[in-house]
């Protein structure tokens, strides 16, 4: 790490301390039933089969209903890339959708579909297929006019078009697209947890929410929900990116 | 002359506008390119140069008159440089120069193929590097390179020295004649640079402003191949000053 580099981190690092610090002696000096840092740090580092289990019941519905996302959004843009008609008449309603606040009917649809893993599952992947679907339609479809006249060219079947301008084409906005939607999914899964489920991240705050017994466990959950999501945005990244990175200038 | 390959008989155009009053193009062109012949189409910015290829391509057809082109695009046996060079930037050059072949089904010697080409426009040392590193030069290299790999009859440049400096442009210039003498196609191309036009053409094709008229030809007699020479001597600046004084006339 250049001295550049390690100056940034300082700066925030030595704030980040110091609010700490200030939460840690004012909680100690008050008696509040805030939890402490100290309290928190001691909570993850002894109760960890609690936090990893939760974790990883909150991960699997977050990966899976990503993983699902990411079928449905690319055969749906590669429809709309496909068929024009078919996109005039169903883009906007897939814009549209988006004004309808999915976490709020989140528990709704749960009611509905029931609240079993794979409904948990399919709701998050609900939540997060919009930029997904949107950037892939996107990077699909505004190809340089001049590639497309060179294609044009030569004559180029409509295949020759998709699978050699357009699919390739589009990686960049994708890779945008799929960092947007691993931060959904996370978020997704717990909000989806809040109706009906037994085990996760969500399902022990909302548990917590109507009758808080561990104050210190819930402000744990905070934290390892927070690194837990960055761990899924980063890890998806970097699988997405090594997978097209073929098709990525930049990397070869 | 041996038979003509291209001519445009009475050909004029117009582009719907959004006030629904046709905004006319070319008014009205009459024009012959024989077999391995290089014509020079120059005229001022908004002449409908770029629209004369597109014509010729047979991207879409004129409103009024005729254009004949023979061998047509479909063929395969036409190529075109496009003024940005439409590199594929996920693409080698030697990649770039293979999408013809893919696009046109050709199987058979493509190694052989390619590498011709590649040495033809003096990029075959940078097969394997990535269109983003090649300076503005060698990248108007490759993409000739990707337009030779057809063998093409007709030879269509869009602009070839559009965004290169004086000193690259003068070198790309050199190369240029080398591949037109080389491959024999009949070329047209479009430029408003006058210098240019005049070394490489065995006539330049005045146009006039917008809409469009053939101002006037000009014959180019030194035969060829050209070297840089050619530059200095005095028939060349006596084309140079009937082509401009040519420009004026059309002009007013």
């Amino acid at each position: 790490m250049t001295l550049a580099r390690l100056r940034q981190w300082i700066s925030p690092t030595v704030a980040l301390a110091g609010l700490l610090a200030v939460w840690e002696v004012a909680g100690r000096v008050t008696h509040a039933s805030t939890p402490v840092p100290t309290q928190i740090l001691y909570s993850l580092a002894t109760d960890s089969r609690f936090y990893l289990e939760n974790t990883g019941a909150t991960m699997l519905e977050a990966v899976g209903g990503l993983l699902l996302a990411i079928v449905i959004a690319y055969l749906t843009a590669s429809l709309f890339a496909y068929w024009a008609p078919v996109r005039r008449a169903f883009f906007p309603l897939v814009i549209a959708s988006q004004g309808i606040p999915l976490v709020a009917i989140a528990p709704v649809l749960a009611t509905i579909i029931g609240d079993g893993f794979f409904s948990r599952i399919f709701i998050t992947a609900w939540l997060c297929w919009f930029p997904l679907v949107v950037s892939a339609t996107h990077g699909l479809l505004h190809v340089e006019p001049e590639h497309y006249a060179l294609f044009a060219t030569y004559g180029a079947s409509r295949s020759d078009v998709f699978w050699k301008l357009r699919v390739p084409n589009c990686t960049g906005t994708v890779l945008a697209g799929m960092r947007a939607a691993a931060g959904f999914a996370f978020i997704g899964a717990i909000v989806v947890e809040y109706s009906g489920a037994t085990k996760g991240l969500g399902a022990f705050v909302i548990s917590q929410a109507r009758q808080p017994t561990d104050m210190v466990r819930v402000f744990g959950v905070v934290v390892v929900s927070a690194l837990a999501g960055l761990l899924l945005v980063q890890v998806s990244h970097g699988i997405a990116r090594y997978l097209l990175r073929r098709y990525l200038p930049a990397e070869r | 002359m041996s038979a003509s390959r291209i001519r445009l008989t009475g050909v004029g155009h117009s582009y719907g506008t959004n006030s629904g009053v046709p905004t006319p193009v070319l008014d009205r062109i009459d024009l012959e390119v024989g077999q391995g012949e290089v014509v020079a189409l120059v005229g001022p910015s908004g002449s409908g140069k770029s629209t004369l290829l597109d014509l010729l391509e047979g991207r879409f057809p004129p409103r009024r008159g005729e254009v004949y082109c023979s061998p047509g695009a479909a063929s395969g046996r036409m190529a075109r440089v496009y003024q940005d060079r439409a590199l594929l930037p996920w693409r080698t050059v030697r990649e770039n120069v293979e999408l013809p072949l893919e696009l046109l089904r050709i199987k058979d010697g493509r190694r052989e193929r390619i590498d011709q080409a590649l040495e033809r426009a003096a990029v075959a040392e940078f097969g394997n590097f990535l269109p983003g590193q090649l300076s503005g030069g060698l990248a108007y290299r490759a993409s000739i390179a990707r337009a030779l790999v057809t063998d093409p009859e007709i030879l269509l440049l869009d602009e070839p020295f559009g965004s290169l400096d004086e000193v690259t442009a003068e070198s790309v210039m050199l190369v240029l004649e080398d591949v037109l003498m080389e491959c024999g196609s009949t070329s047209v191309f479009v430029t408003h640079n006058v210098e240019q036009a005049v070394f490489l053409s065995d006539r330049v094709v005045v146009l006039s402003p917008r809409p469009t008229k053939v101002a006037g030809i000009i014959d180019v007699k030194r035969p060829r191949p050209r070297r840089r020479e050619f530059l200095g001597e005095p028939s060349f600046a006596n084309c140079v000053r009937d082509v401009r004084q040519c420009m004026r006339r059309g002009q007013s």
